[in-house]
């Protein structure tokens, strides 16, 4: 008897049991995610420690990155049940979400306690909501940055001789055109090359391109990078579109001489070492401990912007005053969803509120314990932002974790930030892009031909799946009015 | 079980099991067919239902797991390949690969065959050596040549720095991309026609080859009219094979370059693949792999006709 009550009472004096720890022994999750460095591994830790926690099992089903988006609508389209979790980006929530293949989950966000949704950043979960239901838990928020070599910018002979030639002090480029001057100088006078950036075709190209046109065609209603909302028209060949692509073309000349075979995964490898002068890249390069890069090279800031904007209503460039600098969520950042199809959605919610968790979360986003050398999520909570003793955990020098985060969330918060595509055959009309983009940078067409030919696609991409209906969603994508 | 001493149909050996063998064959032709019906249905199911589908798919559109998504529309999708410039540049690009691979491929491994035929020292183990390639994973392959082709820390841009040339960008232009795809899929499949040519050539009668030297032919000559003739038929399958499988290439131009810059290096297969398995634009794959498929035919049944002829003319 005696025994019985210390018992209940050990129960009753112990740790709240946490929605979800009552155990899934037996079940098996199958996780699909991209195969790698930045998205698959640094959560592999979390998931393990997960399965001890509950009993349960997770299967990882890793994949290439281009490969995700097809293969994980081959499998919904076909109603088989392959995945019960899957990481993916909200880009694709028209096509999955908009046709019935994942769950909603606003009752079980609501009832979560470790999902804490207030906590997430507005915009990071205004992204994952489609149609007014929300169907992703963000595992990070994604805003392109600029990058600049500090060692080559502090240094006085290189201050002095660009201002001499230019005009103006060197310092983090403001507008695309002190961009192509830096770039320019430094791969003349310097062995390093004057920037990297994302050129070669299927890899990350087009979220490059697109981080350079938003300022020359965005001021803040978010319509005016893809689509005319009243009727389609793409608008992707307008003169500031055309102008974007034109000063990539220009960056080429400047960068390393194998610049049209780079991806992300090459600039992440080569800038910390001081090998160029300025990169493009998501937040992955800047967030990187200091025992394992170069931090006294990377200096980062918010993408530049340009000082005149192209209106498309007016159809005529405006000349601004402050440079007009846009931050771009490209790709909006990866987030966990449930198929329908899936057998064990308790189970697997359990594991997306485990891994979305500020406790948990804002270990895989400041790399702790993980050895890789870069990381695909980036902060996307408020607490990730507050909380600076916990960066300094994972390794992390104070100020520049402070400088760091700082940075992301100016970009993050900024007045407008453009969101991404989001609408059914976003995959296709990023891809004919792509295209587009990979043929000007290779001098096979001129970026005025390129975007016209990329518009046609749009245009017949649209038509295929229904104008009537891809314009609704659009104008539902961006908050407009039926 | 005491084993029959006499020549049996495969696979059936014993007494008893010669006795099964005559009743079913031995009897009527129902039975007879009755017997064949489970080949005959698995043939249906795995071949030629796929084939009809793709034929009927591509006079229309599907949107898959959704009920009654198939739509008929004529010949739409083939309307459509005429005005596609895309299609028109996989078509060119895929030409341009088959032929200038195959082209090569047969080239080589002639003379890879012809080489090991001649017997020189340690030729039992080039025979092994020259296979090598041809068990590599052309996933695997491609991925090796792709860092082989990189402009800048690849290995073939190093040694034609060490003579002065200047580097050269091969995977990202259009002509230079493509002949590096060439290059690779002569590497992988060159083993392939050497089997065949150097299995033809150990056919040839030794007999045949003194007869002609000691009538005085040179080398040419025993070549051109004797050996020559002799391998034609191999070597017309063998050309036969390659080309139609060359046609369907999708993985190498995949791995190196991913069909650019731009769309400038991919294959048939590969926009046929984009289109209905990324952009799910089912019925119009169907169509540009059917018309694949009419290219196939349109080399190989004239081919075929012909050897089939010679064949029975003996």
């Amino acid at each position: 008897m005696l025994a019985v009550v210390l018992l209940l009472l050990a129960v009753a004096c112990g740790p709240e049991e946490r929605p979800g720890e009552e155990g899934f022994e037996g079940v098996t999750l199958r996780l699909a995610v991209e195969v790698g460095p930045a998205l698959g591994n640094p959560i592999k830790p979390y998931v393990e420690q997960w399965e001890q926690e509950t009993g349960a099992q997770v299967q990882f089903v890793e994949i290439p990155f281009a490969e995700i988006f097809p293969k994980l609508m081959s499998s919904f389209q076909a109603r088989t049940d392959e995945y019960d979790v899957v990481i993916i980006l909200p880009t694709w929530l028209g096509d999955m979400a908009g046709r019935g293949f994942l769950e909603p989950l606003d009752e079980q966000i609501e009832g979560d306690e470790r999902v804490d949704w207030d906590d997430i950043l507005p915009r990071c979960q205004d992204i994952n909501v489609w149609e007014g239901e929300t169907y992703i838990v963000p595992l990070d928020c994604d805003v392109f940055m600029s990058y600049y070599n500090r060692q080559l910018f502090e240094d006085p002979g290189h201050q002095e001789a660009f201002e001499e030639r230019y005009g103006y002090p060197l310092g983090p480029p403001e507008t695309w055109d002190q961009y192509r001057d830096i770039a320019e100088y430094f791969s003349e006078e310097t062995e390093a090359a004057g920037a990297m950036e994302s050129m070669a075709r299927q890899t990350q190209t087009f979220w490059t391109a697109l981080s350079r046109m938003v300022p020359y065609v965005s001021r803040g209603e978010g319509w005016e990078l893809f689509f005319d909302p009243d009727d389609m028209t793409p608008l992707i060949n307008s003169p500031g579109h055309v102008r974007a692509l034109e000063d990539m073309v220009e960056i080429v000349e400047y960068g390393p001489s194998n610049i049209l075979e780079f991806d992300v995964g090459d600039i992440r490898a080569q800038f910390p070492q001081g090998d160029a002068a300025l990169a493009l890249d998501w937040a992955s390069i800047g967030m990187i401990p200091p025992d394992r890069t170069n931090q006294e090279v990377i200096g980062f800031q918010q993408i530049p912007g340009v000082d005149r904007v192209y209106d498309h209503e007016a159809g005529e460039w405006v000349e601004l005053e402050e440079p007009n600098r846009v931050p771009f969520m490209a790709a909006n950042g990866w987030g966990a969803a449930i198929p329908v199809t899936s057998p064990n959605k308790e189970a697997a919610f359990d594991l997306i509120s485990f891994l979305t968790s500020t406790e948990i979360s804002v270990q895989f986003v400041s790399m702790r314990d993980n050895q890789e050398s870069a990381v695909g999520y980036q902060p996307f909570r408020r607490s990730h932002f507050e909380n600076i003793d916990a960066w300094t955990e994972s390794g992390w020098e104070r100020e520049i974790a402070e400088e760091y985060l700082d940075q992301t969330l100016q970009s993050l918060e900024a007045d407008f930030v453009q969101p991404d595509l989001r609408i059914p055959g976003a995959f296709e009309y990023l891809d004919a892009l792509d295209a587009g983009v990979t043929s000007a940078l290779a001098g096979q067409q001129t970026p005025q031909e390129a975007l016209d030919q990329v518009a046609e696609q749009w245009d017949q991409i649209t038509d295929r799946l229904g104008r009537e209906e891809q314009l609704r969603l659009y104008r539902a994508s961006l908050g407009l009015e039926g | 079980m005491r084993q029959s001493g006499s020549v049996t149909p495969a696979g059936v050996g014993t007494r008893e099991e010669v006795s099964v063998w005559k009743r079913w064959s031995s009897g009527s032709k129902v039975q007879r067919r009755a017997f064949l019906l489970p080949a005959v249905i698995l043939l249906l199911v795995l071949s030629i239902f796929p084939f009809l589908a793709t034929i009927a798919l591509s006079f229309g559109t599907w949107e898959m797991g959704r009920e009654g998504a198939y739509g008929f529309r004529g010949l739409e999708n083939f309307a459509r390949l005429i005005s596609d410039a895309r299609y028109l540049t996989s078509l060119i690009n895929t030409v341009i690969l088959v032929g200038g691979s195959v082209a090569l491929q047969f080239v080589l491994g002639l003379a890879l065959a012809w080489m090991v035929y001649q017997r020189p020292p340690g030729h039992r183990f080039y025979r092994v050596l020259f296979l090598l390639p041809m068990m590599l994973t052309p996933v695997a392959v491609a991925y090796m040549w792709r860092l082989i082709f990189e402009s800048r820390i690849g290995a073939l841009n190093f040694f034609l720095g060490a003579v002065g040339i200047e580097a050269v960008p091969w995977l990202t232009q259009r002509t230079t991309a493509l002949f590096a795809v060439i290059v690779v899929e002569t590497w992988i499949w060159t083993p392939f026609v050497f089997v065949f040519l150097y299995a033809a050539l150990e056919n040839i009668e030794r007999d045949a080859l003194d007869a002609a030297i000691v009538d005085g032919a040179n080398s040419w000559q025993v070549f051109r009219y004797v050996i020559f003739p002799t391998i034609l038929p191999v070597a017309v399958a063998v050309l036969l094979l390659r080309s139609v499988e060359a046609l369907k290439i999708i993985d190498t131009v995949y791995v190196m370059t991913g069909g650019g810059p731009g769309n400038s290096t991919e294959s048939v297969t590969l926009y046929a693949y984009r289109t209905g398995l990324q952009f799910f634009d089912l019925g119009y794959a169907a169509a540009i792999a059917v018309t694949l498929f009419i290219g196939v035919i349109a080399v190989a049944l004239p081919i075929v006709i012909r050897m089939s002829r010679r064949a029975e003319a003996g």
